[in-house]
């Protein structure tokens, strides 16, 4: 009878196991980014739904540093190789003494500061005005899709005396992504958006 | 449990084996992941270093509590990962070992079962089969000892079966010279007697000679014929036919085989079935096979003495079909019961043995049995059995 237990046991332990791994990851994704056609270049705004899980918003909270980056890959039809990539991040923090969460942007914006997680992690989320391709790289004749996805970095943790750890596994290992339809170079090129007056 | 094979035992006896070992080393890592969980889960350390991060006085005393906290703060975020993940590596492994485990002990539970396995049915076919099986002997040990041995046993068994054989064809022609010399020499001793009487009146010039003649010469050709008929019973025996098979209706053989013997003195009755299945048979063979058994079953009635019956019954059955030749007569000694249907074997004083030897083989050629059950005084029944359904003897 022992035994029986105990093999009921072990398997309750990997149902709950693998129910917890898929119920953190469930959500994860990246929506379709918005894209905009200035006079210089094309540039894309897009965001990483439910990256942060709650065991990832639990390590948020011990003032661990959180880096996600949104990788966007130019690319053509039929060619491996990516045209160009851009890449944006926000890293949050928590501030342990002063009990705000801050976001900083890799592209040199501001440091924002947030008194609730949720706010910090929507901000964190959102990738605005990426600039991903001049429009004197941009062919009439070529056809350009966005490949999209969201990584996230690594993390100090001083728990582990200073050593980092691969954010990665919050989503195991998988990168969420989306993947735009084609669009004519000469459309692109035509899609030119005139400066908003300040 | 006691219907279990021998694998099936010892694999039984090895997964338990393995649990046993195994279950130890998963709990053991449950203990250390409850260990684990507690770690980073005390509010009342949490509250004071939140406090002590509070209440520091120049930045640099806040950074150290905050540090602090971060850490206290951190194992508890990680603690789960590493402990869901002592579970799963625990968990996994054990399964590994247990799968690992069952996979080598069954290969050598098979390597030790496959040869009993192999020994048993030769076993069981020495029981059933004429040849005498020879195992191969794969393995050394006690197992290949048993396989020589017996391998040996059933050398010696085949070479008894043979010797057995032997002793019974000698046997049989033994019994079979001594029925042919009874059988002749009983009409050889009328018609030496008549010879010599002819040749005496002839010698004497007897003035009877003529009708001497007449009554020896009619004693010489009956007794001839006598001679003629065992020779062919015995050519008949021998030589007899493959079935011709045809679809036939049993009951009218049967009631054909019962109107040849209705001028008897002793009432044959014949009841048949309804509804009896087509069947392929010889129905001239098959005929022959009923007579010989009602003709025996007359003879047993006037052998008891007094007045009896033959009753010749159809059965359909089901997954059988059956002729039943029932008779009140004087009944079948037990000591005689294994004999019956040996050719040339008889009990009766002008029988020649084998009426009842062709009755069997009839009745085997179309792939049917025949049983007998009798009791000495009261009656003998004889069964003939068919598989219903049966197109084609086998």
């Amino acid at each position: 009878m022992g035994i029986i237990i105990g093999i009921l046991l072990a398997a309750k332990s990997i149902v709950i196991v693998t129910g917890l791994v898929a119920f953190n990851k469930a959500a994860i994704s990246v929506p379709p980014p918005t894209l905009i056609v200035t006079e210089r270049d094309v540039r894309l705004s897009g965001e990483v739904r439910n990256a942060f899980t709650r065991d990832l918003r639990k390590l948020a909270a011990t003032g661990a540093e959180i880096p996600l980056y949104l990788y966007v890959e130019v690319r053509q039809p039929r060619v491996d190789k990516p045209l160009r990539t851009a890449v944006a991040g926000n890293s949050l923090t928590y501030d342990l003494i002063d009990k705000k969460y801050r976001v900083v942007g890799s592209a040199g914006s501001d440091t924002l500061w947030f008194g609730t997680l949720d706010s910090a992690v929507t901000r964190a989320c959102a990738f605005g005005d990426i600039e991903v391709i001049p429009l004197t790289e941009v062919r009439a004749d070529g056809q350009y899709y966005f490949s999209v996805y969201g990584v996230l970095g690594k993390a100090r943790v001083e728990a582990l005396q200073g050593n980092t750890i691969d954010l990665m596994q919050y989503w195991d290992y998988k990168r969420p992504g989306v993947r735009t339809e084609a669009y004519a170079g000469l459309v692109l090129l035509q899609a030119v958006t005139p400066k908003a007056t300040p | 449990m006691n219907n279990l094979s021998l694998r099936t035992k010892t694999f039984v006896l090895l997964l338990s084996v393995v649990l046993m070992a195994t279950l130890p080393l998963v709990a053991y890592y449950v203990t250390t992941a409850r260990g684990l969980a507690l770690l980073g889960s005390d509010p009342s350390i949490e509250a004071t270093l939140s406090l002590a991060v509070e209440q520091g006085s120049t930045r640099s005393e806040k950074e150290e509590a905050a540090l602090a906290l971060t850490r206290y703060r951190q194992i508890d975020a990680l603690k789960s990962g590493i402990v869901n993940q002592v579970l799963l590596v625990s968990i996994v492994y054990s399964g590994l070992v247990v799968v690992v485990a069952l996979g080598i002990g069954y290969v050598f539970i098979s390597r030790i079962t496959k040869p009993l396995a192999r020994l048993t049915e030769a076993t069981r076919r020495i029981g059933d089969d004429a040849n005498s099986p020879m195992l191969a002997v794969t393995t050394g040990g006690e197992i290949g000892q048993l396989e020589r041995a017996f391998n040996a046993m059933s050398q010696n068994l085949a070479r008894a079966r043979e010797e057995k054989i032997q002793a019974e064809r000698k046997a049989t022609w033994q019994r079979v010279a001594r029925v042919i010399a009874h059988e002749i020499k009983n009409p050889l001793t009328p018609i030496k007697l008549s010879t010599e009487r002819m040749y005496e009146k002839f010698l004497m010039q007897s003035k009877d000679f003529p009708d001497v003649i007449k009554s020896t010469t009619s004693t010489i050709l009956t007794e001839i014929a006598n001679m003629q008929k065992l020779v062919e019973a015995f050519h008949t025996y021998a030589k007899f036919p493959e079935p011709s098979l045809r679809p036939a209706d049993l009951n009218q053989v049967v009631t054909e085989a019962c109107t040849l013997f209705s001028g008897e003195s002793t009432p044959v009755t014949c009841t048949c079935v309804e509804g009896m299945p087509p069947m392929s048979l010889d129905a001239g063979q098959m005929r022959e096979a009923l007579t010989n058994l009602i003709r025996n079953g007359l003879e047993a009635v006037a052998e008891s003495g007094e007045p009896g019956r033959v009753t010749v019954t159809t059965l359909a059955d089901g997954s059988q079909v059956r002729v039943r030749v029932e008779d009140t007569g004087c009944g079948i000694s037990p000591e005689n019961m294994d004999r019956l249907f040996q050719p040339y074997f008889t009990t009766k004083a002008h029988g020649n043995g084998i009426g009842l030897a062709l009755t069997e083989r009839i009745v085997s050629m179309h792939g049917g049995t025949v049983t007998c059950e009798s009791t000495v005084g009261k009656g003998t029944t004889f069964t003939i059995g068919f598989a219903a359904g049966r197109e084609k003897a086998t």
